[in-house]
């Protein structure tokens, strides 16, 4: 097993209101997406999601455990990144793991987040769900509430 | 320069050093931030009432182990701290 890393983005001083992976190499078995992610928008943690070929919709209910509290959730592609509320240059750390994600199967898909806030609450938050999507993965879209701050970052990853 | 939100959009179909750019969101794409908002609003308030009822459940539980004779830390042990 090895990991490939494909490409890594930076977030400007300008901010940015998401970042795209688009035209995805399908020469890889798993795809990893490691992000470190912050917002410049008020509140601990801001609203977050992300999608794959572009549809969160078509999607299985997922199991989630956030802070020891599980949940199903038929909106788990949802999850929470600091907010300017939160202790200064805190990022929250969050990876997407896919396995197969070439293959003509419904996709699995873990993601884990963890975020730190050391005045009020740290987040924690584990995620399962399977995505009905049916072809190769070629594109990861993060959309966030706000504004990603400067030095957020995403990495994508693939294992072959 | 326009204040529209933009997007970070990298294409791996192209060469190294060529595969980023940043771009307007559409109207759409605007449209789409403000159903996940409310989408993730309402996602909040399911996981707070798990996690209120899971609470109670735990606190009710508590209260007939001790009702039963069982010390606090007893019945605390039972259903974890």
């Amino acid at each position: 097993m090895a990991y490939q890393l494909i490409e890594t983005v930076e977030v400007g001083s300008g901010g940015a209101s998401g970042i795209s992976f688009a035209s995805i190499p399908q020469d890889g078995l798993d795809l990893v997406i490691v992000m470190s992610l912050r917002q410049t928008n008020s509140g601990d943690f801001v609203n977050a999601g992300f999608r794959l070929n572009a549809t969160t919709r078509t999607k299985t209910t997922a199991f989630r455990v956030t802070n020891g509290d599980s949940v199903s959730s038929t909106t788990s592609y949802l999850f929470g990144i600091n907010g300017s509320s939160t202790e200064a240059n805190t990022f929250t750390f969050s990876r997407i793991f896919i396995p197969n994600y070439t293959s003509s199967q419904e996709k699995p898909v873990t993601h884990d987040v963890f975020g730190e806030n050391t005045t009020r609450t740290n987040q924690i938050n584990m995620q399962s769900q399977r995505f009905n999507i049916t072809s190769g993965i070629t594109s990861f879209n993060l959309d966030v509430g706000g504004t990603l701050a400067q030095y957020s970052t995403a990495s994508l990853y693939t294992i072959s | 320069m326009s204040d529209a939100p933009v997007k970070i959009v990298v294409d791996l179909s192209k060469p190294k050093g060529q595969r980023e750019s940043i771009i307007e969101l559409t109207q759409d794409e605007i449209d789409e931030r403000e159903v996940m908002a409310t989408e993730a609003q309402a996602q909040r308030l399911v996981d707070e009432q798990a996690k209120a009822d899971a609470e109670a459940t735990r606190q009710s539980g508590l209260d007939k182990l001790i009702a039963l004779g069982l010390t606090e830390a007893e019945a605390l042990a039972l259903v974890g701290a």
